[in-house]
């Protein structure tokens, strides 16, 4: 915080000593530090990388410099994202099947005795772990040590959830932030935590360090969404703001980038950017309209911008049709911080890494990706999705799953054969890790 | 000898004509050793004397040649036959001198009448070189023969005048094939655009390609799993090329391409993917056409891609406009790709399923790929502009071309045409044609190619025409009708400048000229023309791949192209001993031969240290040696399922004893192959003892046969047909010879040169003459045979003293 009021040359002064500082140890631990930047209620259709009309210059930046997933699922909503990418496991393994929120419905919380985070495995290994943003899991402030006990040595992160308007205020007003335990009021918490994280990041230190930014989004628009879903179309006053919001949220992912960075970890850092889930307003791609998939049951709602610049592992500027989903985080994670899976801890992904190092072998990555809200399934590969209800559809021709597909099209039924399948391999919802809803 | 027929001549005429010539003697001798068999009972080999005129001067040239036949049979001790009463060795002496002295006297008799005009078209291979050389273009994917009817083989040639007859259809393909080499050559316009397309590269694509899955691509390669990369066996080529219907315009274009090889040994079994992964991957280039179809498509180059290392190809090539080419992957995987996707990929990944068509995603990136990079073509390049064939006849054409440019042009073309000086009234009806023309149409283009295709439509153009001599004591050809035959017989093709001009000047025929003409001739590449196409119909190449062997039994066959090999070794070889001038009896054996690394194997040899053919010396005991241990000649007499003793047997006769034996009697069934598999083939053809009319003949073939049993139907060496059953490969010859095996064969003929030397004598007479052989040109052989020992059988000096001979210079 304190770093980011220094004049220029102070900075790039300071900057050489941390380097100096860092490289001195003298046992540096030269595992990779982990960055993931989960932003809020973002879909493709508003990330101009992937086609969008909306400009989006500093996360396209890290695509050029990275490696962007055209194909990548999280769920349709926030909460079973966020528990899917924090535990490496699917929504029917961990029960987080839809919204519970703690708060509003009074649901348990996200216990540490069942769950293992990535962030409590990575810690245990030696990392230095920080969360900032949202943290809907936990009854915040009252459980202050939740965030402790998941892993996370500092924190920086909302702790009112009872009203809806709270992100509407964030941005404008003083919003109530927990910062590694102590209570305070910013006038601009997106900003706030992000200079959080950047002071963290730029801390000199002899371990590497877990970055986990669930972002939240400050525009006007974000509703409730299962109200939003079913809203039909968006006035262009609130998509107007969403934009706003998007252009800001860029904003702040590119100063990140450069605090990375300037500080001289750049080479040794992965940056991960994805998103929770679709988008809250619908976007555009090449113009034409797109729609608002946060929410619904559809291809829409899972699909996700996931880009990774990793210098150690590629040069980047590659674009990359491998199939990823959000319980492939944990695993990669694991696999970068040199740490063995717990034994007892299921997880359902699969690193990703070979598919970043530029493996082509097949038999190193997935075949399938599979999202889940409520008792409704979903699975697809590089061409079709399959879900619990028996839509069929053949997503490189109909993107928004409107249109049969052809009783003429000789490939398709085996595909759906194949998805069925795999469908049916997987396990019943596990019983709801919390108290009665 | 116009049928080159030799039979089971016993005995016996009787002379019409008594007491006169040489009847005196010959007459009780034939009737005592001949005519019991070849007289008015019976009439073996349906040969009969008695009704023989035998008046030397007044000897028709039928019974000349019956005559022949007989001294011929008495001089090689065939007849009469050991079982009947034999003449003295006094009685002999006199009757054979006495036969000499009579055909002699009526050969000279003869000459003096025989004089006719030859008439003779140019079969298609030639009409096809000659277009070739008239215009020098570029004719390996240009055939405006294509259509022509296959020509008739006479006396085992096809350029025999005797059988080439004209059609209305022929007519009517020679009209075509003039149209479509007019619009080929006449080309007045400018230099044809190039083009440059290419894929992967950066540089004038429109759309700079995306790096997706860390290979380059762009739209068009965006097909299986974003890969540019050769799908097994389906080809590679130019999306934009093959949208545009192929290159612009005929010229040569530069192909270039880089690829290399991925993942040669993967985790998938060889034999799931039906391919070897320990050969290296060849990549090989093809031109196609899309209007032409398969009969288009050749391999041009093919290419050894290295592992993991991008290797950067170029191949410059003459494009016919509407070609385009593609990549393949030569030994990449068998069968379909969609196989792969169904029946293997479940076999090693449990979310595949079987036999569904798994998405190839799946598959893509685990296994063997040929990957290519980059694929470009850029052309047409010329030397000149225009092209020489073009210029040739029409240099300089002016701005405004008019008729008296359109004359010279004419006669310039029908003067070189015609491959001979041309007076004014044999031009004037196509200048005339052509000049009307322009009148009416004043398109000077296209009046050229009216006049053009005239003139090669003519009868002076299509037919070799010999005039008739105005003396009709004067048979001896013209200066400019011998460098035709000379260029016909070598190169199959049209004189070229130097023989025109040497006819021209009038000092062609002058003997050490033409020596050296012969010699530069041979040394020619166009030479080749002359062993494809002699090889081809001597030694019954060109029957080689009409009975293939069963595919399924015999893949090697086919996937190391054996036939093809085969069939370059016996060209190599016979071009070898052409080219060193090398005894013509190494033929018959020779301790040498020609193979590529597959042939070898196929021979049990060791492979061959070298990419394609190389001569190799043969160890003695390799039973190789020869053209009797060439794999074509062994493979073109056998039906593609086992060999056939009697089809080897006669082409011995026939083609290296030059004594073929008579058809078989029409009613007469052929052996039925025992498929209970106890008897052997020797044992079946036993049965030709039991009836005397099969044994008359069979007695000569069937030894000469079955000695050639160790070489079955694909000519692999055997010793047993089966765990029980050996091969007897001796036998005994009509002579009382005994032989045994193929050397046996070798052997019998190594000690009777003088009778291979004549029998390729005569074949090559036939050919080089392009005519029957008639009674009359027995003298030329005969000199030639005798002249070969001092000569030490060189296979150059023999084409050489046909070219010297009395026939070769004559009408």
């Amino acid at each position: 915080m304190n770093l980011m009021n220094l004049p220029p040359l102070n900075l790039a002064l300071l900057t050489t000593s941390i380097l100096c500082h860092s490289s001195s140890p003298v046992h540096a631990d030269e595992r990779p530090n982990v960055i993931l930047i989960v932003a809020d209620d973002i879909g493709c259709d508003w990330v101009s990388c992937y086609g969008a009309e909306h400009r989006t210059p500093n996360v396209d930046r890290l695509a050029r410099e990275g490696v962007r997933y055209e194909t990548a699922w999280c769920t349709p909503s926030s909460m079973p994202s966020q528990v899917t990418l924090l535990t490496g496991q699917y929504p029917f393994r961990h029960g987080w099947t839809g919204d519970h929120n703690v708060a509003q419905q009074g649901a348990k919380e996200l216990s540490s005795d069942k769950f293992t985070t990535l962030a409590r495995a990575l810690s245990a290994s030696g990392y230095v772990a920080v969360v900032g943003g949202q943290w809907q899991v936990n009854r915040l402030p009252e459980q202050s040590n939740a965030l402790k006990k998941h892993g996370f040595d500092e924190h920086c992160v909302y702790t009112n959830f009872k009203s809806q308007k709270l992100k509407n205020q964030a941005q404008n007003s003083s919003s109530q932030i927990m910062t590694n335990g102590r209570l305070s009021s910013f006038p601009n918490g997106p900003q706030t935590i992000n200079s959080f994280l950047i002071d963290f990041i730029t801390r000199p230190r002899a371990q590497p360090f877990l970055v986990y930014y669930p972002m939240i989004l400050t525009g006007p628009a974000t509703a409730s969404p299962r109200s939003d879903s079913n809203a039909s179309g968006t006035s262009a006053d609130d998509a107007l703001r969403f934009a706003e919001a998007v252009t800001h949220m860029d904003q702040l992912v590119g100063e990140l980038i450069d605090a990375v960075d300037k500080a001289g970890l750049r080479q040794n850092t992965l940056i991960l950017f994805t998103s929770d889930n679709g988008s809250a307003v619908a976007g555009s791609f090449d113009g034409k309209p797109f729609e608002a998939g946060k929410g619904s049951k559809s291809d829409s709602g899972a699909h996700v911008p996931f880009i990774v610049r990793a210098p150690f592992l590629t040069e980047g500027g590659r674009v990359s049709r491998d199939l990823i989903d959000a319980t492939d985080l944990y695993p990669t994670s694991l696999e970068l911080a040199q740490v063995d899976p717990l034994r007892d801890r299921e997880l359902d992904g699969r690193s990703f890494l070979p598919s970043l190092r530029g493996s082509e072998d097949p038999f190193e990555k997935r075949n399938w990706i599979y999202s889940q809200l409520g008792e409704f399934r979903m699975i697809r590969d590089w061409q079709h999705i399959l879900d619990s209800d028996g839509n069929f559809h053949d997503l490189t021709k109909d993107p928004l799953q409107q249109s049969e597909v052809s009783l003429l099209d000789k490939i398709a039924p085996g595909r759906r054969q194949r998805l069925e399948m795999i469908l049916k391999r997987l396990p019943k919802d596990a019983p709801v890790p919390f108290g009665a809803r | 000898m116009s049928r080159l027929v030799s039979l089971l001549i016993t005995c016996a005429w009787v002379c019409s004509a008594q007491g006169e010539d040489g009847s005196d003697v010959l007459e009780p001798f034939l009737e005592s050793y001949c005519i019991r068999c070849h007289g008015p009972e019976s009439q073996k080999a349906d040969r009969r004397f008695d009704q023989l005129a035998m008046h030397g001067t007044e000897l028709a040239s039928e019974d000349a040649e019956l005559l022949q036949e007989i001294l011929d049979q008495l001089n090689l001790a065939a007849m009469p036959p050991d079982e009947e009463p034999q003449p003295s060795d006094e009685q002999l002496k006199q009757v054979v001198a006495e036969l000499t002295n009579m055909l002699a006297k009526a050969r000279e008799d003869a000459r003096d009448q025989v004089g006719r005009v030859v008439l003779r078209r140019l079969n298609r291979a030639e009409y096809r070189n000659t277009i070739r050389d008239l215009f020098q273009l570029n004719m390996v994917d240009f055939d405006p023969t294509i259509t022509f009817p296959t020509d008739e083989s006479t006396d085992g040639f096809d350029n025999v005048g005797e059988g080439l007859v004209t059609s209305d259809y022929l007519l009517r393909n020679y009209l075509d094939a003039a149209h479509q080499v007019a619009d080929k050559v006449i080309l007045p316009g400018p230099r044809p655009e190039k083009i440059h397309y290419q894929m992967g590269g950066e540089a004038s694509s429109p759309s700079a390609p995306e790096i997706l899955n860390g290979v380059a691509v762009d739209k068009e390669g965006r097909k299986e799993a974003g890969r540019l990369f050769i799908k097994f066996r389906q080809p590679l080529g130019l999306p934009r090329l093959d949208k545009k219907r192929g290159v612009p315009a005929d010229g040569e274009y530069v192909i270039r391409l880089s690829a290399s090889a991925i993942r040669r040994k993967s985790r998938y079994k060889d034999e799931d993917l039906r391919y070897n992964s320990d050969e290296p991957m060849r990549l090989s280039l093809s031109i196609d056409s899309r209007e032409l179809g398969a009969t288009a498509h050749r391999i041009i180059s093919e290419y050894e891609i290295p592992d993991d290392r991008v290797i950067e190809i170029e191949h410059r090539v003459w494009l016919e406009k509407g070609f385009t080419f593609h990549a393949h992957w030569a030994n990449g995987p068998n069968g379909s790709f969609k196989r792969i996707l169904r029946k293997v990929l479940p076999k090693y990944n449990k979310d595949a399923l079987y036999p569904i068509r798994n998405p190839p995603e799946m598959y893509v990136g685990s296994g063997p790929e040929l990957h290519v990079h980059t694929l470009e073509i850029e052309g047409p390049f010329y030397d000149q502009w225009p092209p020489a064939g073009f210029a040739r006849f029409f240099p300089e054409p002016p701005k405004k071309p008019d008729a008296e440019y359109l004359d010279k042009s004419l006669i310039r073309f029908a003067a070189t045409a015609f491959r001979k000086p041309i007076s004014q009234d044999e031009i004037e009806p196509y200048l005339r044609l052509a000049r009307e023309y322009f009148a009416e149409h004043g398109d000077f283009w296209a009046a050229a190619k009216y006049g053009l295709r005239a003139i090669l439509t003519s009868p002076n153009f299509i037919y070799l025409v010999e005039e008739n001599p105005s003396d009709p004591s004067d048979r001896r050809i013209t200066e400019h009708e011998l460098a035709s035959r000379l260029s016909y017989f070598l190169w199959s093709s049209m004189p070229d400048d130097e023989l025109r001009d040497l006819a021209d000047r009038g000092t062609l025929s002058d003997a050490k000229t033409l020596r050296a003409q012969v010699e530069r001739m041979l040394g020619d590449p166009k030479s080749i023309a002359f062993c494809e196409n002699f090889t081809g119909q001597w030694l019954g190449l060109r029957k080689l791949g009409e009975m293939p062997p069963d595919p399924e039994k015999n893949p090697g066959y086919y996937e190391d192209q054996l036939e093809e090999a085969m069939r370059r070794e016996t060209q190599l070889f016979f071009a070898h001993v052409l080219q060193e001038n090398r005894s013509i009896m190494e033929f018959v054996h020779a301790d040498y031969t020609f193979l590529n690394t597959a042939l070898a194997g196929h021979y049990s040899l060791p492979a061959v240290q070298h990419r394609g053919f190389k001569k190799v010396a043969l160890p003695p005991s390799s039973h190789r040696g020869g053209l009797l241990g060439h794999g074509s000649i062994l493979t073109a007499t056998s039906n593609g399922v086992e060999t056939q003793p009697v089809v080897r047997g006669v082409w011995v006769l026939e083609n290296l004893l030059g004594t073929p034996p008579n058809p078989p009697p029409p009613d007469v069934e052929p052996i039925e192959p025992d498929t209970r598999g106890v008897a052997t083939i020797r044992e079946l053809m036993e049965k030709h003892r039991n009836n005397a009319t099969c044994y008359e003949c069979h007695r000569k073939i069937d030894p000469i046969g079955l000695s050639l049993e160790n070489f079955d139907y694909v000519g692999t060496w055997r010793e047993r047909y089966s765990k029980k059953l050996p091969i007897d490969s001796s036998g005994e010859l009509p002579d009382g010879t005994t032989i045994k095996g193929p050397e046996g064969i070798k052997s019998f003929l190594l000690s009777r040169p003088e009778q291979f030397t004549q029998c390729l004598t005569e074949k090559l007479m036939i050919y080089a003459l392009g005519r029957r052989l008639s009674f009359s040109d027995r003298d030329d052989i005969d000199r030639i045979v005798a002249a070969m020992p001092e000569l030490e059988f060189g296979f150059r000096e023999l084409i050489q003293q046909i070219v010297a001979s009395e026939g070769f210079h004559s009408k």
